[in-house]
């Protein structure tokens, strides 16, 4: 269990981490969750690993203007300790329970976990549901990328050689918004086989701004607007978990290539996350 | 002072240092000049090795040396030490020749300066196949027309055939009111312990004399095999068991890496480590569990089991390894449990498969056993109108039907007579342990509500205390302090722990004035082990025994230093004192001191120091016994199994250390739980493992476990002098046959039948409800 060789660089600015990783066979390394224990199996074999710890700046989270921004290398336990993620972004809270042990949530990003794009991961579900755009730096420029456009198939992303994510952004959620995240899994913080993140925002008893995105049924998140909008359009005393499961088990059932455990239980674990979002309303 | 110690909940002597990082793991030794070596293991399952190209591996840098089978073409197989007189002897090489027979069996060792270094050249090292066709289903591979012989000169696959035979199950079938027929699978999985196996070997030694650190239960037998294959003399080798974190059966095998580290070391004149890495641990350490057990009970109107048979079949993978029948034999002679039924017949197969090796895990063949009768017997109940407890109770041996020779026995242990125990008691008393009444209405509530709970119990006899032997060797010296030496080789066990409060006990001393040594081959001069739930009783008994001959020979001594007769001696909180005249008394200290070899011979005694040795030879196999009760619900929606409730009342004869015993149970649980919800060892057609760590592996963890209510009952054994049993296996043991009886239960008003058939991972279980038309999804 030993990492084939490779080179190992530590930069202390973002432009040398950018030069270095201009280089062929160059791998950024964040928390390393993912990536170390695949360098250890000989999964994964890059000529360079440019370690982004001690570039400065990369830790932020701030709210600015109606957008929470979370820097590159925030792991998962300092965004679930931030106020500002808890005020702006309840969902993201909610979803990082279900993420690893406490051990990995003290090393892993979120940024890193979207870049790795394991279908089994929950931030994904997140980004797609929140409409969370990436800021995609390299040498040259930047561009900016939809977390719905960047998650392209299991372990398959749209990063380009010598890019790093610099900024994940999220929209601050209205004034009444409520999440739910509801996985199953082997054995707890065990990979999910089936997730469901949604966020409702709940005004005076009326559904705005439904997210509702399925994890295990496709390699990507699937966003279920179906449910959104029927939720949004619900008449007053709808039953509006039954009604979550009813057109989820529609739109899921509908897909020509969706995985079979996942379709099957993802319909009720929708309903299940509406439901909690009310009770808790 | 010590008085009474045994049978108090004494903090583990073990734990400060192993909670505060001090423990020493083969992995921590560190030796001069060690060299490092990596396995390169078989990709294929069955294949003809055509050529091995070891050239490149060879030039790469820091590469020292590279073995492969024609190297060790002359030393003999690994030993099984289970097989039957007429067994085929389907041994395992150190390292493949000719042929490889499933993925991860070591065809070539690389060894080099770093740790690096040596796998980026393991890499290097080419094997050409040429496939055969690969065999892994059970039923083909007994099958007169198997898809291949894995030793084409045995003409079978079947390499052993166990059998039981007790009264005439023929009548009684012929007789039977009902006749029930069930097939049980269990899967395969493993004990996947904390810490992997390692090993490091040092040639060094004055004359060449070789030590081997490895992670084993059982150093002694370590030292004999290793001489034996080098054809060396075993005061040659010293085997060390470091601390050793964790093995469950799986470290109570010998293993090619402890050959062939040492013949590199040899070769090389230095030190050599090997490490197992993870993934490396699911092929090349031993699997466990998997058989196919097709049972047929014969009931006669009363719903009193006549007779059983079994024929099983136990997929044990490559070749035999050390521990290779007793899983079958133990499954096959311990069927039918508490329960009388006078006539059985079984038929177990050792069956050759090309998968790793399977032997013996936590329970070795109890736990599939217990399956398979606790299934049959709701079964049966249910199909008879029968209430399940009712039906256990009628077909239970009673305390008065005690001790009973079964009529069965098991191998290297020998035979099965059940010595003591209450098993209907046990039963009541965990019934009303886990409220089962009150849980019986509210089960009714549950379903009428639509949700799916279940109910399971499970009761069972289990092998414990097993022999032949084990060593105890107490010695007082100048400092009034005492050693123990144990044959015994704890690996996480509290068995240092519970030894020091049997030893503190007899001497009247604080347990702090105990030290126990173990694990050491030089250090302790013999010993047999820990494995079978063996290590408190068996040691245990032997270290109590060596420090009762120690105060004896004390008092024989102090007798002298206190001019008086030994008669009028006595022992009080650890010193000799003459009877009612309290303040004139020698210390053990002093008394130590007195038979040193700087003195004169204490008078009426034949040898110096205070120093004695105890083999305690055992009589006979100690039954343990338990009843478990289980609840479980099954989340309608998602095909997730949650375990609610769990009650158990354990009876292991004396116990030493309720603490120890209660962990022991419950760590057990947590093994039985796991190996039925979420572990498993799959294969794909090619004879690929389809796991490759903990990534996909997964171990329960406390989220998965509930509240466990334990009861002890303790019924002494005779077949020592202190009634102790073993308590190693028995939570594992029960939970596999209770949780799996729960999920029975809450599945069959759904009309779901379960017969084994793990793991209940939520896609297995959704896929049974969905089957039925149960699932939403369906």
């Amino acid at each position: 269990m030993k990492p084939a060789p490779f080179d190992y660089e530590s930069p202390v600015t973002l432009d040398d981490a950018l030069a270095l990783l201009d280089r062929p066979g160059a791998c950024p390394l964040a928390g390393g969750q993912s990536l170390i224990p695949n360098l250890s199996m000989r999964r994964t074999r890059p000529d360079l690993l440019v370690d982004l710890r001690r570039v400065p700046d990369l830790r932020s989270i701030e709210t600015n203007a109606g957008t929470l921004r979370i820097g590159p290398m925030v792991t998962f336990a300092e965004a679930a300790a931030s106020p500002e993620v808890r005020d702006a972004c309840p969902l993201v809270i909610e979803a990082i329970r279900h993420v690893g042990s406490p051990a990995i949530r003290n090393r892993g990003t979120l940024a890193g976990n979207l870049v790795w794009a394991d279908p089994a991961s929950e931030l994904p579900l997140v980004a797609v549901a929140l409409g969370a755009v990436l800021t995609l730096r390299r040498r040259d420029g930047e561009r900016e990328v939809a977390a719905a456009d960047f998650l392209l198939g299991a372990f398959e992303c749209a990063i380009r050689p010598g890019e790093i994510v610099t900024s994940i952004r999220f929209p601050v959620a209205g004034p009444g918004a409520r999440a739910s995240f509801a996985e199953v899994s082997p054995r707890r913080n065990a990979p999910a086989l089936a997730a469901v993140a949604a966020q409702i925002e709940v005004v005076d008893g009326k559904v705005r701004a439904a997210r509702i995105v399925v994890g295990g049924v496709h390699p990507v998140p699937l966003r279920l607007t179906a449910v959104e909008v029927a939720l949004e359009d619900a008449g007053p005393g709808t039953d509006l978990p039954d009604l979550g499961a009813s057109v989820a088990k529609r739109a899921v059932g509908s897909l020509p290539d969706a995985a079979d455990y996942a379709s099957a239980v993802v319909p009720p674990l929708v309903g299940r996350t509406i439901a909690s979002i009310l009770a808790a309303s | 002072m010590a008085v009474g110690l045994v049978g108090t909940s004494v903090r583990r002597i073990e734990d400060h240092r192993l909670l505060t990082g001090k423990a020493c793991y083969v992995a921590d030794i560190v030796l001069p000049q060690m060299l490092h070596m990596a396995v390169v293991r078989s990709t294929r399952a069955h294949a003809e090795i055509v050529e091995i190209r070891v050239d490149k591996a060879l030039a790469y840098p820091g590469v020292r040396l590279v073995l492969t089978g024609e190297d060790v073409r002359h030393l003999g197989p690994l030993p099984c030490i289970d097989l039957f007189p007429d067994s085929k002897p389907a041994l395992h090489r150190v390292l493949a020749l000719d042929k490889v027979r499933y993925v991860g069996e070591p065809i070539a060792v690389v060894i080099a300066d770093d740790g690096y270094a040596v796998e980026d050249a393991a890499e290097l090292v080419e094997v050409v196949y040429r496939d055969l066709p690969v065999v892994l289903d059970l039923g083909e591979a007994a099958s007169e027309a198997p898809p291949a012989l894995l030793y084409p000169e045995f003409d079978t696959n079947v390499a052993n055939v166990c059998r039981q035979e007790v009264g005439d199950p023929d009548a009684a079938f012929t007789d039977a009111a009902h006749v029930f027929e069930e097939t049980f699978r269990i899967h395969r999985y493993a004990a996947a312990p904390m810490e992997t196996r390692g090993v490091v070997a040092d040639p060094t030694g004055q004359g060449g004399r070789i030590t081997l650190h490895t992670s084993t239960q059982f150093p002694h037998l370590v030292r004999a095999f290793l001489g034996g294959v080098l054809g060396i003399p075993e005061s040659d080798i010293r085997v060390v068991a470091p601390d050793v974190g964790g093995g469950f059966g799986a470290k109570c095998e010998f293993y090619p890496e402890e050959v062939i580290s040492v013949v590199a070391a040899r070769r090389l004149g230095r030190p050599v480590r090997w490490i197992e890495g993870r993934q490396e641990h699911f092929v090349a350490t031993t699997h466990a569990r998997e058989q196919i057990h097709t049972m047929r009970a014969a009931v006669d109107a009363d719903g009193i089991v006549t007779a059983v048979t079994l024929r099983s079949l136990t997929s044990n993978g490559a070749a035999m390894f050390t521990l290779a029948t007793t899983p079958a034999s133990i499954s096959s002679a311990m069927l039918r449990g508490p329960y009388r039924i006078p006539n059985y017949r079984a038929e177990s197969l050792s069956v050759l498969t090309n998968k790793t090796p399977l032997a013996v895990y936590r329970g070795a063949g109890h736990p599939q056993a217990v399956l398979c009768m606790e299934l049959m017997m709701d079964r049966i109940a249910r199909d008879l109108g029968i209430d399940r407890i009712d039906l256990r109770r009628r077909n239970m041996l009673t305390k008065g039907e005690l001790p009973s020779d079964r009529g069965t026995a098991i191998v290297l242990a020998g035979k099965v007579v059940y010595d003591t125990g209450d098993y209907p008691g046990c039963l009541d008393q965990v019934l009303e342990l886990a409220g089962w009444d009150d849980r019986l209405r509210r089960q009714a509530e549950a379903r009428g509500e639509g949700r799916i709970v279940g109910l399971g119990v499970a009761c069972f006899v289990e092998e414990t205390a097993i022999g032949p032997y084990e060593t105890g060797h107490v010695r007082v010296d100048g400092s009034g302090k005492v050693t123990v030496l144990t044959g015994a080789s704890p690996h996480g066990q509290g068995t240092a722990t519970a030894i020091a409060q049997l030893v503190a006990e007899e001497l009247q001393i604080p347990i702090a004035d105990v030290t126990v040594r173990h694990g050491d081959t030089d250090v302790v001069a013999d010993g047999v082990g820990t494995f079978a739930s063996r290590g408190g009783a068996i040691a245990g008994a032997a270290a109590r025994l060596a420090a009762h001959k120690v105060r004896e020979k004390a008092v024989l001594i102090a007798s002298e230093l206190l001019e008086a007769a030994a008669v009028d001696v006595a022992w009080v909180d650890g010193r000799a004192e003459i009877v009612g005249v309290p303040g004139r008394g020698v210390t053990l200290a002093e008394i130590a001191r007195r038979a040193t070899a700087w003195n004169s011979l204490p008078a009426g005694l034949s040898s110096f120091n205070l120093d004695e040795v105890a083999h305690h030879q055992v009589p006979g196999i100690a039954f343990a016994n338990a009843a478990h009760v289980v609840e479980v619900e099954i989340d309608r929606d998602t095909g997730t199994v949650r375990v609610l409730d769990y009650a158990v009342v354990h009876d292991s004869g004396r116990i030493i250390n309720p603490m120890i015993v209660e962990g022991q149970v419950h760590g057990g649980i947590a093994q039985g739980l796991g190996g039925l919800l979420m572990e498993e060892i799959a294969y794909d057609a090619t004879g690929r493992p389809l796991v490759s760590g903990f990534q996909d592996y997964f171990l329960p963890t406390s989220a998965e476990m509930p509240d466990i209510r334990t009861g002890f009952m303790e019924s002494p054994t005779p077949l020592n002098p202190y009634g102790m049993k073993g308590a190693g296996e028995g939570g594992t043991t029960g939970a596999v046959g209770a949780i799996t009886g729960a999920i029975a239960d809450a599945l069959a008003p759904l009309g779901i039948r379960v017969a084994g058939d793990g793991p209940f991972t939520p896609p297995a279980v959704m896929a049974l409800l969905r089957a039925r038309g149960e699932g939403v999804g369906a």
